[in-house]
């Protein structure tokens, strides 16, 4: 029988190396077998090789396979020769899908205005041609299904033995993420210097309204105790007088400061919160201590929705808003106030309007600043539109003032979520 | 409290300040000089603005309406302070008006930005009755007298 084969066969020497051997039959005239010629080859060598390559190529596919970055292969063409598993995935392809294909065409043909990238134009093809390193930190790529992705991206030519260039090898690593925590962080950032600079501004006119009235109480004190001694009574009871309004007044301020501390600092209660109800409940709570009410027309709109929100917080907010309300009404012959609800586009604008003062254009902002008061004759610590805007904050909405100004009403308007 | 200067040779105060309060501790204090002055006290920044815009318009120094001194509060309503000094003092006819700045406001912002704008002196109410009443006396010393000098200059 004829055969071909390679097999391992001991040596005299004892060692064991491979063969190759073949032999075919030998016939005679009629084709009877008479015997076998043949060779044989002592091939050890090559099949070391052969073994020690294998071995090899099994590693480096493993090395491709696990690579976390992207790495591909590229021909002079600029032919894609091999594409690992990692890269295949960040471009949206099957690895198979992308061997042989020009990549350049297939993945960086596009500017982000999708205008045509053509290679004599692009830096990367032309590093590329040049047998040059090309690196860039931020080169946009394309997928598959069409979108793009900021990439870290790597191309070092592949050299032989004569040092000519005959292809190269692409790492890329998808930036996207990177970029994501980075902006989180400038926005983190932006945050936190706005509410640092809302604090030192809340400080500095806390710190000014407590101290007024100290100095009051003691500028008096001294001129009391200068009618005691000098017997020139007269004033002294006046005076005395003075020092205790002053004292009620810090009293005022420092409950209305914990107030507004309190918003925000004790867990909110979510619920669905009626606000045709709280509104009408808050203008009871208001009439209970205002004798003015009963002379007001106010409307409450029965479209006042039904809203996620804390009952209690939003009930506060319509006092608030109510009792501002009432208090710049003014004197007038019909003094009105509507609670209704309006479509802003996309939004829906609750507000409170009424036909008194108004605000004054340049102050429709400062208003909402705490213990701001822009109207000497009207009681108040000025803290109850801070208390609505820190509220309406809480419920991540938005509170503003419509007014044009002297006489011609105010409207508060705001928005939840 | 007054809204126009009336008196011809008094010693002419504008005090802007508002807190009714501390416009009386002012006052009495003042009172205590010797040299004759008319005081005006303005509660807000708004008002204070037009009276001095009114001034200005007159266009002369000689006005009777112009103020020898200005005693001006930082935190005022509508108009704040600093924006009132800043009018003064970048006004032809009211910049050589002394500004006093009077408050309670000892925060190192407020009393550079008060001097950038020219302030002539920045003085910090402070909670004790006698550097109040000294403060003011020595504001009454230095710029009243001197004026004593002009309106009754001796022979």
């Amino acid at each position: 029988m004829p055969f071909d084969i390679e097999c391992r066969l001991q040596t005299k020497a004892g060692e064991y190396r491979w063969f190759h051997a073949m032999a075919t039959n030998v016939r005679d005239e009629d084709g009877q077998p008479v015997r076998m010629a043949g060779s044989i080859r002592d091939i050890t060598v090559r099949k070391e090789t052969e073994d020690a390559l294998f071995g090899l190529n099994r590693r480096n596919s493993l090395i491709l396979l696990s690579a976390g970055e992207g790495i591909y292969g590229l021909d002079l063409q600029g032919r894609n020769t091999f594409t690992n598993p990692a890269a295949a995935s960040m471009l949206g392809y099957e690895p198979d899908d992308l061997v042989g294909g020009l990549m350049h065409e297939i993945i960086h043909n596009r500017q982000h205005d999708d205008t045509s990238d053509f290679r004599k134009d692009c830096p990367l093809f032309v590093a590329f041609q040049n047998g040059e390193i090309y690196h860039n930190e931020e080169e946009r790529l394309w997928r598959k299904d069409g979108t793009n992705f900021l990439a870290d991206y790597t191309s070092s030519p592949i050299r032989d033995e004569q040092n000519e260039f005959f292809g190269a090898v692409v790492l890329i690593k998808d930036m996207t993420l990177r970029h994501t925590a980075e902006a989180e962080r400038q926005h983190f950032i932006a945050e936190l210097e706005h509410k640092n600079t809302e604090l030192e501004q809340f400080t500095y006119t806390v710190s000014h309204d407590l101290k007024s009235p100290l100095v009051t109480i003691r500028g008096f004190l001294g001129y009391v105790r200068k009618a005691i001694r000098t017997g020139k009574r007269d004033q002294a009871e006046a005076d005395l007088q003075r020092i205790d309004s002053a004292a009620t007044k810090m009293q005022g301020l420092l409950s209305n400061l914990l107030e507004l501390s309190r918003v925000g600092y004790t867990r909110e209660v979510i619920d669905d919160v009626n606000l045709h109800e709280v509104a009408h409940e808050a203008l009871e709570l208001i009439s209970s201590h205002r004798s003015r009410v009963s002379n007001v027309d106010v409307h409450i709109s029965s479209f006042l929705p039904i809203v996620r929100g804390d009952r209690v917080r939003l009930l506060e907010l319509f006092q608030n808003l109510l009792e501002n309300a009432f208090k710049f009404l003014g004197s007038q012959a019909v003094p009105t106030i509507e609670i209704d609800i309006r479509q802003d586009g996309n939004d829906r604008v609750i507000f409170v309007r009424d036909n008194g003062m108004g605000i004054d254009p340049a102050y429709q902002e400062k208003v909402f600043d705490v213990f701001e008061r822009l109207d000497h004759g009207v009681q108040g610590t000025g803290v109850g539109l801070a208390l609505a805007k820190r509220i309406v904050l809480l419920h991540h909405g938005r509170i503003w003032i419509e007014s044009v100004g002297q006489g011609t009403g105010t409207t508060v308007c705001w928005t939840l979520n | 409290m007054q809204e126009k200067f009336s008196q011809e040779k008094a010693f002419r105060v504008l005090v802007i300040e508002d807190d009714p309060d501390h416009a009386e501790l002012i006052r009495r204090s003042l009172s205590e000089h010797p040299t004759p002055h008319e005081i005006i006290n303005l509660e807000d920044g708004e008002v204070a603005m037009n009276f001095l815009a009114a001034i200005s318009l007159e266009g002369a120094t000689s006005s009777s309406q112009r103020p020898h001194i200005i005693l001006l509060d930082l935190r005022l309503p509508k108009i704040s302070g600093h924006t009132i000094l800043k009018k003064v003092k970048t006004t032809p006819i009211l910049q050589s008006i002394p500004v006093i700045i009077l408050t309670t406001s000892n925060a190192p912002q407020d009393v550079s930005e008060a001097y950038m704008n020219h302030a002539n002196s920045y003085l910090i109410k402070p909670q004790d009755f006698q550097d109040f009443v000294g403060l003011v006396e020595v504001i009454g010393t230095s710029w009243l007298d001197w004026n004593t000098k002009e309106l009754h200059p001796t022979p």
